[in-house]
């Protein structure tokens, strides 16, 4: 019953399973415990290579559903933020010896600063109009990776970035690092839980179902923008900081249009709006390419994006798991909170 | 001076190519207030279509432009069918979402059945450019100025004077009157995006001989696209022809007297400006920029 009158009050998309604000609900606790547990079996070197990417897809998503699934800024250009922090990690721990945890954070502060300028680009373009601003943004910044060899050896890229250190340990085996990206993943996750039971969360769904009446009740429209931009920048600054040290190696693929497909893919599949979504989506288009990557080429995979991308929206436009939960709730009831599932 | 001069010359040219290629995405824009992120696909499909024509059957680029207009006209009335139709009723970012997976699949079918290579057709009229007082152009380029200047002038007699033209101009205006007039809303939509497909068909034909064709194409052309599009005035014909040739003389200028290398990020930050200052463009209306809000 409880369940039933929170999913009500929150309306569409979110995850009723979850229970009121503030307390942690079983199924996190065991997710995360499972995460944790997960380490402990041992896995062969290639699945822990697997698991650790899902992880960083999941922070990545979880980064592009704030924007894009609650505030409604539909970002084709977030593997721009992503490209300026794991640059920024690589080129402060490589030329100016930084050590890792404040290239973290400087990667973070870069990332969240370029989204603010995105946000602030966005203060009159909606739709479409901000789609192509975050192509061409990425477009600039990737062009910049290429092109300022000085800095960034252009294309061969900065191979060597060192391993991240705590204490007098250094994460260098892949277990240590599962740990340390698990705990990233549970910030984000974190993060964007709080954000979204909030004020900041509901003003964020407000604009993106309907932005002038929110404004007339008194929203700040740019402030929220923004913040939902500086966050998700942030977040994904986070993710390519993690990803350099992981991958010890930063070139201007970092910047691949591809990436900022596969975060579309992973929050629109799994459903938009929703934190559970972007988890369930990282799972799935990280494990899948794995497991098939013996039989079929990267193309293939991109090819299968694009076809997915225009079959979800026609055949399960919200996602999977809102679609899971409306089956669990049962047919939505003639409630007048609640407002009647999108066809 | 005379640098200069030839250089605004080669500029207007190609811009007014330039501009050809964008007509069909300002079209379908102002009338289903879609933005056609495949647009670049199909300039690529019908390219490469112009190519094999040339390449097996030995036609020129011109002639095969015969064939290749009304099959592009089918092929967006398909795409119509399939993809923009269904998802017109629904909130306006599954038509992003929509044409923006199209354009991966497109592209990436395209990169598994042909190859990355560069594929020309050889010159028509060899090693002679025509010239103009103290101007040089390629032949190629003249008949490109002509179609598009031709096509932009044939666009706007037809939106002005023909009956569907001013169907189509009663469904931009308001589509449920229009329809409560008897106007067919949802076939001037069909035939809107279809003669769209088939205007940037045209646009593939004319470039043909000017330009390598390979599989990830669409994309350097459709970010000029867009950058016309949004310079003109999201919508607008003629200013789809200005933007253009403003495009080509900038193009040109710059990429003589600073480095080509940069014309691409030049072109990025082109756009960006744009949007920031007059996201309505040169001869847009004002307001077009918040037309993505919940509709």
């Amino acid at each position: 019953m409880t369940t039933h009158a929170t999913s009500v009050r929150r309306g569409f998309g979110s995850w009723p399973l979850l229970p009121e604000r503030g307390t942690v609900s079983v199924f996190e606790v065991a997710l995360f415990a499972a995460c944790i547990a997960l380490v402990a079996v041992r896995l062969p070197q290639n699945l822990q290579d697997v698991v650790i990417l899902t992880y960083l897809w999941a922070g990545l998503a979880l980064a592009w559903n704030l924007a894009g699934g609650y505030a409604g800024l539909i970002s084709f250009g977030h593997a721009a933020f992503f490209g300026i922090g794991a640059y920024t990690s690589a080129l402060l721990t490589l030329k100016l010896e930084w050590s890792f945890w404040p290239a973290l954070a400087a990667a973070m502060a870069l990332a969240g600063a370029a989204g603010w300028f995105v946000g602030r680009l966005s203060l009159k373009l909606r739709g479409a109009y901000f789609v192509l601003v975050t192509i061409s943004f990425a477009g600039v910044i990737s062009l910049v990776s290429v092109n300022w060899i000085e800095l960034t050896n252009g294309p061969l890229g900065l191979p060597g970035v060192p391993a991240p250190e705590l204490g007098p340990w250094s994460l260098r085996t892949k277990s240590a690092y599962y740990y340390l990206v698990l705990a990233a993943v549970a910030l984000c996750y974190a993060v964007c839980r709080r954000l979204v039971n909030s004020r900041i969360g509901r003003a964020f769904v407000a604009l993106r179902e309907n932005e002038p009446l929110a404004e007339s009740v008194g929203v700040e429209v740019t402030h929220y923008l923004v913040v939902a931009a500086v966050v998700s920048a942030a977040m994904a600054g986070l993710g390519g900081s993690l990803y350099a040290h992981y991958t010890r190696f930063v070139s201007p693929e970092v910047f691949l249009f591809t990436y900022t497909v596969t975060m579309v893919i992973m929050v629109v599949a799994g459903g938009k709006g929703t934190l559970a979504g972007p988890l369930v989506g990282a799972v799935l288009f990280t494990v899948l390419p794995e497991t098939l990557r013996a039989v079929a080429s990267w193309q293939w995979q991109m090819l299968a994006y694009g076809l997915l991308l225009v079959l979800l929206l026609f055949f399960l436009p919200r996602g999977i798991v809102p679609q899971i939960s409306a089956y669990i709730a049962g047919p939505p009831r003639s409630d007048p909170g609640s407002r009647a599932p999108s066809p | 001076m005379t640098t200069a001069g030839q250089l605004v010359f080669s500029g207007i040219l190609i811009g007014s190519i330039y501009a050809l290629m964008s007509i069909g995405l300002t079209l379908i824009f102002g009338v289903l207030r879609v933005v056609n992120f495949a647009h670049g696909e199909f300039l690529m499909i019908a390219m490469y279509a112009a190519w094999a024509m040339t390449r097996f059957l030995g036609l020129n680029a011109y002639v095969a432009a015969v064939a290749i207009v009304p099959a592009m006209f089918l092929f967006g009335m398909l795409v119509h069918r399939l993809i923009i139709n269904p998802a017109l009723d629904k909130p306006h970012l599954v038509v992003v979402f929509a044409t923006m997976g199209l354009s991966i699949l497109i592209q990436n079918v395209a990169l598994m059945l042909l190859s990355a290579d560069l594929r020309d057709v050889p010159p028509l009229i060899r090693g002679r450019s025509w010239t103009f007082g103290p101007l040089y152009a390629k032949p190629e380029l003249v008949i490109g100025f002509g179609v598009a200047v031709a096509c932009t002038l044939a666009l706007r007699w037809m939106l002005q004077a023909t009956y569907l033209g001013k169907a189509i101009r009663a469904t931009v205006q308001d589509g449920e009157a229009a329809m409560l007039m008897g106007v067919p809303v949802p076939r001037i939509f069909m035939i809107t995006f279809a003669g769209g497909s088939a205007l940037v068909g045209l646009a593939a034909c004319m470039m043909m001989p000017l330009f390598s064709v390979f599989p990830t194409v669409g994309l350097n052309f459709v970010l000029i696209a867009f950058v016309i599009v949004v310079l003109g005035g999201m919508g607008s014909i003629e200013g789809a022809l200005l933007g253009g040739i403003c495009i080509g003389v900038v193009q040109s200028m710059s990429s003589y007297y600073i480095a080509p290398a940069f014309g691409q990020m030049f072109f990025f930050i082109l756009f960006l400006l744009v949007m920031i200052f007059r996201p309505s463009g040169l001869l847009g209306q004002k307001g077009t920029a918040n037309l993505g809000i919940n509709d």
